[in-house]
């Protein structure tokens, strides 16, 4: 053999894993990845810019030349930008107020109690909460200030609720960011003669900016990919992406047309994506989250203006918990508006016509969180602890889907498996895999977090102890990673429980979803109904959680990490 | 089990750092070590100690060359069919195990009755003095305990060698004195062959049968603490090994059996001199502080110098004496006749003819 050659091997056999079972599983991985993440993707790539089998622009002018998609590419991004902004805004106040504000610990833990709600709610609930105020009949316009013609549909609604919605992201990642920040730094400046406003504007907030920047991209992120919020609230004057494209489809049946507007919004997702991946990220001021410095009390603000920022926190806190009762209220009185009168129909109705959902959902949810939740721990162990050739485009590719906006993957799995060789658009295993490769990367994530803690000679020890990998993964690894694998699994579920963007699309007679039906019910203009499911979808996803909570408590192992900072971001 | 030899030949293992390129990180290393035998791994941060040790255990693969257990060409064995025990500086301990779990991980993953994994357990257990800890957590006992720990879960197994990467630098200074003699003990007892990797000379003189001296990858020099204190081959290893005083010096003569060279204006006769030196040549000669000796009165015939700095340690009298610009550090274990020199004070300086040394390797 030439002697290029055998280098060019030992090359190769180095960096090629040795274990067999490591191989076979990468192998396997890609190949899944391959078919459920790329392959879709690249269906619509293929269907915007091909005609009769020639590359063309044709389709991208065409769908372009139309004044309202053009308007709704642009919408779509003033929205997200101003969400970024007003939540990014709001989630600061409120980080800044629980970390830097000698909270008590009642009041600390009533905040991240309501805050949590919009991020574990089905996605209509802030909006038909805002309907049932601010309606035409709404109680806060109609029957409290007696306004009559107040129009709820637009911008200003829109932009309101994804704030709402939106905002405990900004608050979980800034929280993390500015407790990280060592008060020590702080006191530092106040030895050196700065007021408390100085203080502020020169070091705290110079620090957070990588902390606000990454809150501004992933509110931008989440707003730019809603879809439910603009269906409800958006109206007709204020067209967005998303909804352009669900028409597209479900109104005109227009897939190449569906196709070209999710494509449209890859373009500023991706990007979204990569300056969040490549470019903030990189930008945290890590030595300052190192040892903790001395105890020392808090001095941030006076004592007066903590206890102005607490009240402005309960205000909205309390916004938030309305909007709830609200849902409630709406869900066991006769019709919201005209008729008050107690009344259980809207849950027979849920019980009886809406059973099959109901269990569709939570088959389809269990099903995806646990293959979600081995998909998870086997890909983030793979790429946190394994070194082989493309290591790192599997990571990339496997956060994929749970980066594009839900209408895109939504699309892209109808184009892809609508068709031979795979055909399972109706089937029950498409909106399983749909959930599996996207809400897997939570999955994926939990576990980097956690075997980032984890020393490399602790499975370095099992080796040299004769185990080889499948043992020291099988008795080191998984239970180390456990308890946050398990949280892990929770969230799978509960995104799964509300989840509608991209499975809107791939929805059939056989199997349907609770949150389906809470947006056909409110298209028939059943509130009622629509109110009822989602009040039993947020006690399903409470009950989850406090089971993660209770299981949490009892194995709180070494790795286990805490589920907020899974939920942000 | 009988012991066996450890053997690396012409181990090369190149890194990609991120700042400086590809490194040498380990960079042709020769080395045998009998069996039975304790050899330390001796060299400043970066030096390849830890990268070797890696290598000998799987963790890491050699680029080039090759590792015998024994017989048993090991090179391209996985670290877990390599029957070794390894300490790990950290410990390693797994953390949702109790210790009598952790000790008996090895025995469990091969298949050893339950019967037998107990008594063995117990009695490694035993050995390390944790007996009544079985039940615990690593959290639960103290740094030292852990480290105890560690060791036991590696020897549990019967290792063919035992490999301890800085096993004891997590360790209060009291506590690391106290266990390396444990280790000593436990090593010579159960006959394990070992490499023990650390960057503390006292504690690898202390423990080893055999020193290695690494330095950039390389071995500088092997051999006993002895030989590497008082026959040193090179600068770096009498830099690295004990202190020593560098006095420039120019070669005057040089003969079959010694060489005469010039320190400040006195000729010495130096017969342990390398190879290759010739006539003429300005380099360094090298002396210990403990072979220098001061005298009350500066002779015609002797160095003079001033004292500049005075230590009075107790069993030990340290001085720094200033000699023609250059300063030299003498130590004095004749404390009492040495109490007597005062600072600033003009004395003769002495150099044990026989102790001077010049290297033509730097070693570094």
């Amino acid at each position: 053999m030439p002697a290029f050659l055998s280098i060019f091997k030992k090359k190769i056999s180095a960096n090629l894993p040795k274990d067999p079972a490591i191989l076979l599983s990468i192998m396997v991985i890609w190949f899944f990845l391959l078919l459920f993440i790329l392959f879709p993707l690249s269906k619509i790539i293929i269907l915007t810019f091909e005609k009769s089998g020639h590359f063309t622009l044709s389709n991208l002018l065409e769908i372009l030349n139309k004044r309202n998609h053009i308007q709704a590419f642009w919408n779509s991004l003033l929205l997200a930008a101003l969400v970024g902004l007003s939540g990014t805004i709001l989630g600061f106040f409120f980080a800044f107020t629980s970390v830097r504000a000698n909270l008590s610990k009642g009041w600390s833990k009533f905040l991240d109690g309501t805050i949590i709600l919009p991020l574990i709610s089905p996605p209509f609930t802030t909006a038909i909460a805002m309907i049932f105020s601010f309606g035409r009949r709404g109680l806060i316009t109609y029957n409290l200030l007696g306004i009559k013609t107040f129009n709820v549909y637009g911008l200003h609604s829109v932009l309101f609720a994804e704030t709402i919605t939106f905002f405990p992201i900004a608050y979980l990642t800034l929280k993390a960011v500015l407790s990280g920040i060592d008060p020590t730094v702080e006191d530092m400046a106040f030895s050196l003669g700065s007021s408390r406003g100085r203080v502020f504007k020169t070091i705290t907030l110079p620090l957070a900016i990588p902390g606000l920047a990454n809150s501004f991209l992933l509110l931008f992120a989440a707003s730019l990919a809603d879809f439910a919020t603009p269906l409800i609230l958006a109206g007709s004057r204020f067209p967005v992406l998303p909804t352009e494209a669900f028409l597209q489809i479900t109104g005109l049946f227009d897939i190449r047309g569906g196709a070209v507007l999710s494509f449209i919004l890859l373009v500023p997702a991706f990007s979204v994506f990569v300056l969040q991946r490549y470019w903030v990220s990189r930008k945290y001021y890590v030595t300052i989250t190192g040892k903790a410095g001395a105890q020392t009390q808090i001095k941030s603000v006076t004592s007066m203006t903590g206890k102005i920022f607490l009240v402005v926190c309960i205000l909205v806190s309390v916004l938030i918990l309305y909007f709830y009762l609200l849902l409630f209220y709406a869900s066991i009185i006769k019709a919201f508006g005209a008729n008050y009168q107690v009344t259980l129909q809207h849950y027979t109705v849920v019980f009886t016509e809406g059973l099959k959902a109901i269990k569709d959902t939570l088959i389809i949810a269990t099903t995806g969180m646990l293959l979600g939740g081995f998909y998870g721990v086997i890909v983030g162990y793979l790429i946190s602890k394994k070194t082989f050739i493309s290591r790192s485009a599997m990571e990339i590719v496997s956060l994929v889907n749970y980066s594009l906006p839900g209408t895109i993957v939504g699309i892209a799995y109808l184009i892809a498996f609508n068709n031979p060789p795979i055909m399972i658009t109706g089937t029950a295993i498409i909106i399983i895999a749909c959930y599996v490769f996207r809400y897997g990367a939570t999955g994926i994530r939990t576990t980097v977090a956690i075997l980032q803690q984890i020393d490399p000679s602790i499975e370095e020890a099992s080796f040299s102890l004769g185990a080889n990998a499948t043992t020291t993964f099988k008795r080191i690894t998984i239970p180390l990673i456990l308890p946050g694998l398990f949280s892990g699994l929770g969230i799978v579920f509960i995104r799964s429980m509300t989840a509608i963007s991209a499975t809107i699309f791939l929805i059939s007679i056989n199997w349907t979803l609770i949150t389906v039906r809470i947006l056909e019910k409110m298209t028939e203009l059943e509130l009622g109904v629509a109110a009822a499911f989602s009040t039993l979808v947020v006690v399903i996803v409470f009950i989850v959680i406090i089971f993660i909570n209770l299981f949490l408590r009892l194995f709180r192992g070494p790795g286990a990490i805490d589920m907020s900072n899974i939920l942000g971001g | 089990m009988e012991a066996i030899g450890i053997h690396l030949n012409n181990i090369h293992k190149t890194f990609l750092h991120r700042v400086k390129g590809k490194v040498k990180a380990v960079d042709n290393v020769n080395l045998d070590i009998e069996h039975a035998k304790l050899v330390t791994l001796l060299g400043p941060s970066g030096c390849g100690k830890t990268t070797t040790l890696r290598m000998v255990a799987g963790f890491e693969q050699p680029d080039q060359g090759t590792i015998f257990l024994g017989e048993e060409n090991v090179t391209n064995l996985l670290a877990n069919k390599r029957n070794i025990g390894f300490v790990f500086q950290n410990y390693a301990l797994f953390p949702h195990l109790s210790i009598y779990e952790n000790v008996a991980y090895g025995l469990k993953v091969k298949g050893i009755p339950l019967k037998e994994e107990k008594e063995r357990v117990n009695e490694v257990i035993a050995m390390v003095g944790l007996t009544g800890y079985e039940a615990q957590f690593p959290h639960q006992i103290s740094g030292g305990e852990q480290q105890r720990v560690a060791l036991a879960r590696a020897i549990v197994i019967r290792p063919k060698v035992l490999l301890l990467d800085e096993p004891l630098s997590n360790l209060d200074a009291k506590l690391r004195v106290h266990t390396r003699s444990e280790i000593r003990r436990l090593q010579q007892s159960l006959n394990m062959t070992s490499i023990y990797v650390t960057h503390d000379q006292e504690e690898a003189m202390a423990i080893s049968d055999h020193i290695a001296i690494m330095n950039k990858g390389k071995i500088i020099q092997v051999g006993t603490a002895e030989e590497l204190y008082f026959q040193p081959n090179s600068e770096f290893v009498a830099k690295f090994i004990g202190r020593i005083n560098s006095l420039p010096a120019e070669v005057q003569e040089v003969n079959n059996s010694f060489i005469i060279v010039k320190i400040f204006n006195h000729t010495y006769k130096i017969t342990t001199a390398p190879d290759g030196i010739k006539s003429q040549q300005k380099m360094s000669a090298f002396i210990r502080p403990e072979f220098v000796e001061l005298s009350q009165k500066a002779e015609e015939k002797k160095l003079k110098g001033t004292i500049t700095e005075k230590v009075f340690l107790g069993e030990k009298v340290e001085f720094a004496v200033d000699v023609c610009g250059c300063t030299l550090n003498i130590t004095s274990y004749n404390a009492i006749e040495y109490a007597k020199y005062l600072l600033n004070q003009e004395v003769g300086v002495h150099l044990a003819e026989k102790e001077l040394k010049i290297f033509k390797e730097k070693g570094d």
